[in-house]
C-alpha cells in the first residue's frame, strides 16, 4: 500500500469482506493510523495492528528501543473508546500473542494491537509451532439464516 | 458479523448509531447506550 492510512483502510476493507486482516507498521505510521483505529472500534471491525516501536518521536531512532507509543496505543485515537493491547517480550510470544490477538479481535470485534519493540523485532530464537489442531482459532459470530432479530 | 458481497444488507457508520445500525446523532440515550455497549463488551472480561 502507498502508506499507513491505505494499509489500515484495506486492512477494515478485508474484515469487511470476512478475511481476518492484520497491518504493521512503527511509531510515524501508529499515529497515521488512529484515526482508523477509531472507526474500525465504532464500526465494530476485527483487525490487528501491530506496531513495532522505536526510540525517539517521529522518524526517531530507527535501531534504537524505547517503548515511547505505550500511551498511544491506549489512548492515540480519540473519543470513549476501550483499547485491547498485547505486548510481546520474546519471539515466542510475536507467534503466539499474534494468535491470540486474531483471536480476541474476532469474539469482541474490536480492533487489537500488538505493540512490540526494536528488540523483539531482532531478536532469533527457536519459535515453537504446535501442530494445527492444537491451536484455538476464533471466528466471528455470523447471522443464521431466517434471523429476525435485527430485520428492519 | 455479516460479510460483504454474501447478500445481507449492511449499514455501517463511525456516527453514533442504535442496535440496528441507524444513524442518531441527535440522540443522548442512544449515544450512551452506544458507548457504553462497545467498552463494556471487553471492560467486563478484564
Amino acid at each position: 500500500m502507498e502508506d499507513e492510512i491505505a494499509s489500515i483502510g484495506a486492512v477494515i476493507g478485508a474484515s469487511w469482506a470476512g478475511a481476518k486482516a492484520m497491518t504493521a507498521t512503527f511509531g510515524p505510521g501508529f499515529s497515521l493510523i488512529q484515526e482508523s483505529i477509531g472507526y474500525a472500534f465504532m464500526t465494530e471491525t476485527p483487525c490487528v495492528i501491530v506496531d513495532v516501536q522505536r526510540a525517539r518521536s517521529s522518524t526517531g531512532q530507527a535501531a534504537k528501543c524505547a517503548q515511547g507509543d505505550f500511551m498511544q496505543a491506549r489512548w492515540g485515537t480519540h473519543g470513549d473508546y476501550s483499547a485491547i493491547v498485547l505486548l510481546p517480550n520474546s519471539v515466542q510470544e510475536m507467534f503466539t500473542l499474534t494468535i491470540k490477538a486474531l483471536n480476541l479481535a474476532e469474539k469482541y470485534r474490536t480492533p487489537v494491537i500488538l505493540l512490540a519493540d526494536e528488540t523483539t523485532a531482532r531478536m532469533r530464537e527457536k519459535v515453537i509451532v504446535p501442530p494445527p489442531e492444537e491451536i484455538e482459532i476464533i471466528t466471528r459470530k455470523r447471522p443464521r439464516a431466517g434471523d429476525k432479530a435485527f430485520s428492519v | 458479523m455479516p460479510t460483504v458481497g454474501e447478500g445481507f444488507n449492511i449499514a455501517v457508520t463511525g456516527s453514533t448509531h442504535d442496535e440496528f445500525g441507524l444513524r442518531f446523532t441527535a440522540d443522548p440515550h442512544v449515544h450512551r447506550r452506544l458507548v457504553e455497549r462497545l467498552n463494556n463488551k471487553m471492560q467486563k472480561s478484564r
